[in-house]
């Protein structure tokens, strides 16, 4: 468990900022449930739980969470049910359970930016934005790819373009971290050029795959492949990707779980929808 | 901090580190108690807000101006399910019990009809050391028929 000096509930996202850069020992915290694990010793906990980031909105083109939405959030809201093939409300049922769900955050999931996240990869398959207080919003791949900052994530944004999504987990057991995870989003062209074109090749994909045990990544290469209609390409491609071994799972195990994940997401839904 | 626990106004100082599990202990609520150290066992499970929280884990003092309710809270549900887990010899060493009691009520309040996969999903947070969960399903089963 982490010691504290002080604990403030704040009543802006200004307030928060401030207070962050204030001090290097300064921290948010969000559901607490990754930080408690730990023993640092912070000067401030900011709390950002009464600033209204509890609500998911959402709009014709797109869907706005707030960081403080919980997982459990995600899970039962009704609207996420039945949009992204389910897959974003799915991805976060077996993590520890519904009390540890209601406490955990998407802000604290996406800054911490854990290797084993199943929201991250699934995010990261949807495009997802990043909104950052006083700062531009960032593609959640840029994100990713660079180092933390001192900042304080106000919502995550999501565009509802009819993707077809697909997710896949591998476990040891329920409720366990995953030891790889895999995301495929099928997307429709919205340029009318390609209207001449066949089915196969309207359609374009993002394939993420996390747990490696590293942070998720996109396999461009098997993008590609897919969009050619070239499945056989594409688990070789994926297969390329960098794994190693963990107490859960050996680099080569991964390997090969990587390419029958890719496979089942593609054979299922996700070209047939 | 002020919040109201089990119906009653609670004023109290809390540390700026400290889980709310401590502060219920402090109010006397000794139903409340550790299993863990990693947020995994679900047997500090109270609720804030009538929603289930792991109370090891949740920070005292964002419980400010909220309800919280321990299992001395709701006599009456938590009386029925004692007796069915008594029963059905699903209380052994009993530690579990007041954390997987606060989530049954809460799940009976949540879903209607659940299915058998619902429940399990619903209740894979609670962990107990003991009984091998038959019992428990068991328990479940009577409290839905
Ligand atoms: C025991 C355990 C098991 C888990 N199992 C899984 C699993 O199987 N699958 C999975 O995907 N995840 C798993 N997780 C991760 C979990 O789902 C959350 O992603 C994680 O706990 C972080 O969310 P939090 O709200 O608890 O963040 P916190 O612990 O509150 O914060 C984590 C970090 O993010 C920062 N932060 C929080 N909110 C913000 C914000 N709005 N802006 C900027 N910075 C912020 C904090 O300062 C801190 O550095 C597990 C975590 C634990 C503790
Ligand atoms: S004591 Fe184990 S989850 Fe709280
Ligand atoms: S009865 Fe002993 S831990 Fe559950």
């Amino acid at each position: 468990m982490y010691t504290a000096n002080e604990y403030r509930i704040v009543s802006s996202p200004e307030e928060a900022a401030e207070l962050l850069n204030k001090s290097k020992r300064n921290r948010i915290i969000g559901g607490g449930m990754w930080m408690r694990l730990g023993k640092a010793s912070y000067g401030s906990l900011i709390d950002i739980s009464r600033l209204g980031l509890d609500k998911i909105e959402v709009f014709d083109n797109e869907i706005r969470l707030g960081a403080m939405v919980t997982l459990r959030d995600i899970e039962v809201n009704e609207t996420l049910k039945g949009e992204f093939c389910g897959a974003l409300s799915n991805c976060v049922r077996d993590i520890v359970g519904t009390q540890f769900r209601n406490m955990a955050t998407l802000g604290g999931s996406v800054f911490l930016r854990a290797g084993f996240s199943d929201i991250v990869c699934v995010l990261l398959a949807l495009d997802a934005e990043v909104v950052r207080f006083g700062k531009e919003p960032v593609a959640l791949e840029k994100y990713l790819a660079a180092p933390r900052e001192r900042e304080l994530i106000t919502h995550i944004v999501i565009k509802r373009s009819g993707q077809t999504v697909r997710y896949e987990s591998l476990r040891q057991s329920r409720t366990d971290f995953p030891l790889i995870n895999f995301c495929i989003a099928a997307y429709e062209p919205v340029n009318a050029a390609d209207s001449q074109k066949t089915d196969s090749e309207k359609k374009s994909y993002r394939v993420c795959v996390g747990a490696r045990p590293g942070k998720a990544v996109r396999c461009k290469t098997a993008e590609e492949c897919l969009a050619n209609n070239d499945l056989d390409g594409a688990v070789k491609a994926v297969q390329t990707l960098n794994f190693s071994s963990n107490m859960r799972g050996s680099a080569g195990y991964r390997k090969q779980m990587a390419g029958v994940l890719l496979k089942r997401a593609y054979e299922c839904p996700v070209n047939n929808a | 901090m002020k919040f109201e626990l089990n119906g009653k106004k609670i004023d109290i100082n809390v540390a700026a580190d400290e889980p709310l599990l401590e502060v219920l202990r402090r109010c006397n609520c000794y139903s409340v108690r550790s299993g863990c150290d990693t947020s995994n066992c679900g047997i500090c499970t109270v609720w804030v807000d009538d929603r289930p929280i792991l109370s090891c884990s949740y920070p005292a003092a964002r419980a400010e101006g909220k309800k919280v309710t321990t299992i001395e809270g709701v006599p009456a549900e938590a009386h029925e399910v004692m007796e069915l887990l008594a029963n059905e010899g699903a209380d052994q060493c009993g530690y579990c019990s007041p954390g997987f009691i606060m989530s049954v009520i809460a799940m009976k309040r949540d879903l209607t009809n659940p299915t058998e996969q619902e429940i399990n999903e619903y209740l894979a947070g609670n962990l107990c050391r003991c009984t091998g969960y038959m019992s428990q399903a068991r328990v479940l089963e009577k409290l839905w028929s």
